[in-house]
């Protein structure tokens, strides 16, 4: 009889190490290893929706009327950026690398479930925007803004520009470029308006100072928690103090909010503060998935741990609470889902 | 019959032995410390990419892990785990509370995060360390006794590593998983010893896609392949099983990134340490513009060693090839590094230390000194998630106490920079210490025949 091979200690180990960590490289990339989804269903006095999740993870779920995202999201890529941020960067705004930027804002908006992203250079933006004009569709359109600059077709610190028309029909414009309206593009030339504050809120509120800590969560209305916000810069945020129409989230600091959403016409303009990080990513994310605005009604926040497998809940909805949106999102401070659902 | 070398004739034999008491006291002491301090600044980083991952974008497609691959697969096989069978449903909270921390930050120095990780979170997360680090100890077990020592040797290699400061920081409060790199770097060794070299190559491709630094051993262990099959000349086709199990491994754990075309994007590690942030203080701005040439100058002086090595006849040819990895080592981290980088070099002072010259315990006693200073240099803030969670430590005070480390104490210097020069300088004497043995007592540290 043959004596019982000897086991190879040193050799299990590697392989055991090794086969340990295929599995998870499995995991990572396998899909279906990790699910997470939201659906909801709208009754005449109640919203019922259900949490489906992969493992244990918190959610929330924000119920707000009068406001609902954007079906269609333009993010201008400016051509131009690197060529004339040397002459903006005195100001404070930081440089960011745009189209990493907007790669991973897209990718975000995603897995909120939003899809209507449209990357437009500055004269396809010009021709969206002037045929959402001409067709009266503004209203049901948001345009995302990183830059620091927006070209001359579409905004010259004038209030007859196509940006500013557009907004006044009702587009939602998020800005996350500097001190807003401050420059625009001619040719090869970058231009400074005067006036740019009071063109778009019709007072002076932009925080262009050095101090831009913001240690204090607004959470007031509890959508900086309903919405897990973790951006805290409030560099060129806004004072909503006196303006009319106008509601602040996030984080704030001598008055001034890392987000704020102001009304203009029959549209909105959110500015979100700070240089561009991944908690900004994740923040604007958020803001224009759950399509929270100066608008939105804040009716109900749910918020709790959501059990492996299928969660059922609802909430009773107060009559007349308008157009009704219910923003789902799972994972607290590190979102794995999100998504909205319009009621009726 | 022949035992193994890990006899145990009765369960409580076994729990007496200095072995077992060795590792339960290394375990204890990290599960202690698992709980109660926490880096969250690296933590952070980890809950983010396994919520990318979570979220379907891999571990490279948002922004958040910015290593070679492996470690990101340990921690998706523990996500997994952690989703079917424990139920940890808060990875972490951005507490406001403390944002004001987060100011310190200047590109370098002071790494405060005011999102810190849940304690449950941050203990799960470290158990795939823990586990590496008990391995660890075990391969040193190993080491010490193939080269002839004995079992009071051999426990003592193991306990110099399960209870030595640094390597218990590095992994329980620092959240760093440097340990899983010197795993592969130790079994790719132990497995070349044994002459399994296809595997050795699988393992060393493991231990380069954790942490970059093994790979500066690539040419002698080469050097010592070639060496220990000169006699019947089959050095190359050894070599050649190497390469070979190498670059399956190399394959098999980059193709997700190969397919979606993210390659590049798992380097970003070395271009973060070659390219510092604009703002960063003048000392790490120079250290960044100096790094690839002394990297570079490494991987020379290491091809220079191992031609050395491979000229040469040695008496013990295993023992001489761990010393000159040390060196190729110590070299490697003369280059001002963070502690969790020293790690690497743990195993390789305590093999000097066991079959060389005793001069070496200064170099360990230092550098796991200079370690854990450095890391406890972040003070209050490690105990943020713990204050978080339980309730038991006022938020405010870890701010205020933060905010007295950062005040100006010697020539302008803070309280934690002067805390973090003094560990830094520890850290270097240490490594000094063994560069200055090693080239001195030469002979003495010829391991024994």
């Amino acid at each position: 009889m043959n004596p019982r091979p000897k086991l190879d200690k040193i050799a299990a180990l590697a392989l055991v190490a090794c086969l340990l960590v295929v599995a998870g490289e499995a995991v990572a990339y396998s899909g279906g290893s990790f699910e997470y989804s939201s659906s909801a269903a709208f009754g005449t006095d109640s919203v019922s929706y259900n949490v489906n999740v992969s493992g244990a993870k918190t959610y929330s779920a924000l119920l707000t009327g009068g406001s609902i995202p954007c079906s269609h999201l333009y993010i201008y890529d400016d051509e131009t950026y690197e060529k004339h941020y040397p002459s903006v960067r005195d100001s404070g705004v930081g440089r960011k690398n745009q189209g990493f930027a907007i790669d991973q804002i897209s990718k975000s908006l995603n897995i909120r479930g939003f899809s209507g992203i449209e990357i437009c250079g500055g004269s396809a933006l010009a021709q969206r925007m002037s045929a959402d004009l001409a067709d009266g569709t503004a209203s049901s359109k948001g345009l995302l803004v990183l830059s620091y600059a927006m070209p001359v077709s579409i905004y010259a610190g004038s209030p007859d520009g196509i940006l500013m028309k557009w907004i006044t029909a009702g587009g939602k414009l998020y800005w996350s470029g500097g001190n807003i309206g401050k420059y625009y593009t001619e040719g090869e030339e970058l231009k400074t308006v005067d006036g740019n504050q009071e063109l778009f809120f019709g007072k002076l509120c932009v925080n262009t100072g050095k101090d831009v800590s913001a240690y204090t969560k607004i959470d007031g209305n509890g959508v900086t928690d309903a919405l897990t916000l973790k951006h805290n810069s409030t560099k060129f945020g806004i004072d909503i103090g006196g303006l009319a129409d106008a509601v602040s989230f996030g984080y704030s600091g001598n008055g001034y909010a890392s987000i704020a959403s102001v009304k203009h016409g029959e549209g909105s303009i959110c500015v979100i503060a700070g240089d561009y990080n991944y908690n900004q990513r994740d923040d604007i994310a958020q803001i224009v998935a759950s399509g929270i605005s100066w608008k939105s009604e804040i009716i109900k926040i749910d918020n709790g741990t959501a059990g492996k497998g299928s969660n059922s809940y609802s909430m009773t909805v107060p009559p007349g609470s308008g157009k009704l949106c219910l923003y789902i999102s799972v994972g607290g401070t590190y979102i794995v889902h999100g998504g909205a659902s319009i009621g009726p | 019959m022949v035992r193994d070398s890990l006899p145990f004739r009765s369960a409580a034999s076994f729990v007496a032995r200095p072995f077992f008491l060795v590792i339960l006291a290394g375990v204890i002491v990290r599960i202690i410390a698992m709980f109660l301090l926490n880096f969250d600044f690296d933590s952070n980083y980890w809950a983010m990419t396994i919520a990318n991952m979570q979220a379907g974008h891999g571990l490279y497609g948002l922004e958040g892990y910015y290593y070679t691959p492996v470690w990101g697969y340990v921690l998706s096989l523990f996500a997994s785990l952690q989703e079917a069978f424990l139920g940890i449903d808060v990875f972490g909270t951005r507490i406001a509370e403390i944002l004001s921390i987060e100011a310190y930050y200047n590109g370098g120095t002071y790494l405060f995060s005011a999102t810190s990780t849940s304690m449950w979170f941050n203990f799960w997360f470290k158990v795939p360390m823990l586990l590496c680090d008990l391995a660890v100890g075990y391969l040193i077990y190993w080491l010490v006794k193939n080269r002839g020592g004995d079992e009071k040797k051999a426990v003592l290699g193991m306990a110099l590593w399960l209870l030595c400061p640094l390597t218990i920081i590095i992994m329980s409060v620092s959240v760093m998983f440097d340990t899983i790199s010197v795993l592969f770097t130790l079994l790719t060794i132990a497995l070349l010893f044994k002459e399994r070299y296809f595997l050795g190559g699988v393992t060393f491709a493991f231990a380069l896609l954790t942490k970059f630094f093994p790979g500066f051993l690539l040419f002698v262990l080469i050097a010592y392949i070639l060496s220990k099959n000169r006699g019947d000349g089959t050095g190359y086709r050894k070599l050649a099983y190497a390469m070979a199990g190498f670059a399956a491994a190399f394959l098999i754990l980059m193709l997700p990134q190969i397919l979606d075309g993210t390659f590049a994007e798992t380097f970003t590690f070395l271009s973060a340490r070659t390219s510092s942030a604009e703002n960063a203080p003048f000392l790490y701005r120079l250290q960044s513009l100096t790094a690839v040439p002394y990297f570079l100058g490494v991987l020379l002086a290491s091809l220079v060693l191992s031609l050395r090595f491979f000229r040469k006849e040695h008496k013990d040819l295993e023992s001489s090839f761990i010393m000159t990895c040390g060196a190729v080592i110590v070299l490697l981290f003369m280059y001002p590094c963070p502690p969790q980088y020293i790690v690497l070099f743990m195993p390789f002072v305590i093999f000097a230390m066991l079959f060389g010259d005793r001069r070496y315990m200064r170099s360990w006693i230092l550098l796991s000194l200079g370690g854990a200073v450095l890391i406890l240099s972040n003070n209050a803030s490690l105990l943020t998630s713990f204050a978080y969670d339980t309730g038991w430590i006022r938020l405010e005070s870890l701010t205020y106490v933060i905010s007295l480390f950062q005040h100006p104490l010697f020539l302008g210097l803070s309280t934690e920079m002067l805390i973090i020069l003094a560990g830094t300088v520890l850290q270097l004497l240490g490594l000094f210490t063994f560069a200055h043995v090693y080239l001195t007592g030469k002979k003495k540290s010829e391991a024994p025949a």
